[in-house]
């Protein structure tokens, strides 16, 4: 896998995100970069409000963050097989994205939560509320 | 800065509220609101016939105006609006869009209202959370609102050192309160600061009393001109400004905003001290909208009450207390005491306080700040008793 390959552009009946759920389903991640002004852009846009380009495209980032926050719930708000209580959601940042920050279920030492603790992913799915949808899990690196 | 749009032109001229334990209430959503109103009006001494336009907030699902016409007798409606949001933020942004539609003569008496009871619309976590669910969420394990903000308040919390004291003067304060509040849920109860930091986790950093009450309830507040006010019943209280909004790089942009540790005043309380000539140093109290406490002393914080090096020396329970605190805030007991109609008690407490109706009276008390709920765009009012 080339690292800064960039996809197929979306049709126009997709949500700007769709590239992002794609890439998950096949193992990797995608961000999307606008090709006019280079900012990173998440959430998706179907146009960057920063230069007007439409559809800016997307490429491979590596998996690799630092912690921005982070919870730790107590409370059954959700359901399902991967939020067995109490789990802990963590918010990551991506110094290879601008910064962009991702939500994840956490998993490994909670002794590491702490800002800017480096982490790493992988990709998987999250069984939660009857459903099973594509994510990142997010440990220690 | 005075002879701006909104300025000193509308008033609140009555107020009505029901509440009750969550999934407790004795009549259907629809009926406490029309109960809610009808008090208002009461309140106002005005026919709730005579009520031409409706403006609610926070994904108010049921509550169309126009279905609520057969149960008032509106003669005609000249107003039907929500403010866009899932949660409180909006509902100064009711108070605005209603301020302007009286001062520009598109209606005479307007209501902003808002009605939750759980049998209705679902628990209020889940109601709020529809609207902003989505699969990057979920997928994260987020499904409440409680969550996402959880994110928020330890970035709060963390980055601006706060001490724990401060959060502790807002919850002892809106206990004492409460406590005064013949309507509170909190009425009565000998709140010691041990039950706040032995309350259980909820989620992480947040304990069960970091966090607002739910309740089933309607609150509505009646407004119209300031002209038409003395003729009225009650003392009017004027609005001097109501603003909503926030600035690029904030917004429901999965916990991506620019300026994260922040509850999202900035644009807010930059263009209401802007356009009313006035400051914090202005007011003679607050009600704060705490559905979480880290957020609601950002609230403050944020409209220049104190500073986040000078919080714990601001924030004690001594200067938060009615009568005589140096700024006392959320003189019923505010969301997490007093309880939770979406934000409709700090509006209401605000225009009692000012009539001199409190439970916890500011004696003199001229000027109130009014903060909505954390999410961009949120809104934030200043009411007055005299036009100063």
């Amino acid at each position: 896998m080339n690292a800064g390959s960039e996809t197929t552009g979306v049709t126009d009946a997709e949500p700007a995100d769709a590239p992002y759920w794609r890439g998950l389903r096949e193992g990797r991640l995608l961000m999307q970069r606008c090709q006019g002004c280079q900012r990173w852009k998440w959430p998706a846009v179907a146009r960057c409000g920063d230069c007007g380009a439409w559809h800016p495209p997307w490429q491979s980032v590596a998996m690799r963050g630092v912690l921005y926050s982070w919870i730790k719930t107590w409370q059954a708000f959700a359901s399902g097989e991967d939020c067995r209580l109490p789990y802990v959601t963590v918010l990551v940042a991506l110094p290879e994205a601008g910064g962009r920050r991702l939500l994840g279920l956490f998993e490994g030492d909670e002794a590491q939560l702490g800002f800017d603790a480096p982490l790493q992913g992988r990709v998987t799915v999250t069984r939660v509320a009857g459903a099973q949808i594509p994510s990142i899990r997010w440990r220690p690196a | 800065m005075t002879g701006s749009g909104l300025y000193g032109r509308v008033a609140a001229v009555g107020v009505g509220r029901l509440q009750f334990k969550r999934g407790a209430a004795p009549y259907s959503e629809r009926e406490l609101l029309v109960r809610a109103i009808v008090a208002a009006c009461a309140d106002a001494g005005l026919d709730p016939a005579d009520v031409d336009g409706f403006v609610s907030y926070g994904d108010d699902r049921h509550n169309e105006p126009v279905r609520l016409m057969p149960e008032l007798g509106t003669r005609e409606l000249t107003l039907s609006t929500q403010i866009w949001g899932g949660g409180g933020a909006g509902m100064i942004a009711a108070f605005e869009i209603a301020a302007a539609m009286i001062a520009a003569g598109q209606c005479r008496h307007i209501i902003v209202f808002r009605a939750i009871a759980q049998g209705s619309s679902g628990r209020l976590g889940a109601a709020v959370m529809a609207h902003f669910v989505n699969d990057h969420y979920t997928g994260a394990g987020i499904v409440a609102p409680t969550q996402f903000l959880g994110l928020r308040a330890r970035r709060v919390l963390s980055q601006h050192r706060i001490a724990p004291s401060v959060i502790e003067a807002l919850v002892r304060a809106d206990y004492y309160h409460a406590a005064r509040n013949p309507e509170a849920v909190a009425f009565g109860n000998h709140f010691r600061v041990e039950d706040y930091r032995d309350s259980r986790w909820v989620v992480e950093p947040l304990r069960l009393y970091d966090c607002s009450r739910e309740n089933d309830g309607a609150g509505a507040v009646l407004l119209t001109s300031a002209e038409r006010a003395r003729d009225l019943a009650k003392k009017p209280v004027f609005i001097l400004g109501a603003v909503q909004g926030c600035y690029q790089g904030a917004g429901d942009l999965l916990e991506n905003d620019d300026d994260y540790s922040v509850n999202g005043f900035a644009a807010v309380a930059q263009r209401l001290w802007a356009k009313t000539g006035l400051s914090i140093k202005d007011m003679d109290c607050a009600q704060v909208y705490e559905n979480f406490t880290y957020l609601a002393v950002a609230a403050l914080i944020e409209h220049g009450f104190s500073s986040w090096e000078a919080a714990a020396e601001d924030f004690t329970f001594e200067n938060l207390i009615a009568p005589h605190g140096r700024f006392p805030v959320n003189t019923s007991g505010g969301n997490l005491a007093e309880g939770f109609i979406h934000g409709m008690n700090t509006a209401i407490e605000a225009v009692r306080q000012l009539r001199g109706e409190s439970s916890n009276p500011v004696p003199n008390a001229r000027t109130c700040l009014v903060t909505a709920g954390p999410g961009a765009p949120s809104s934030s009012a200043v009411f007055a008793n005299e036009i100063p």
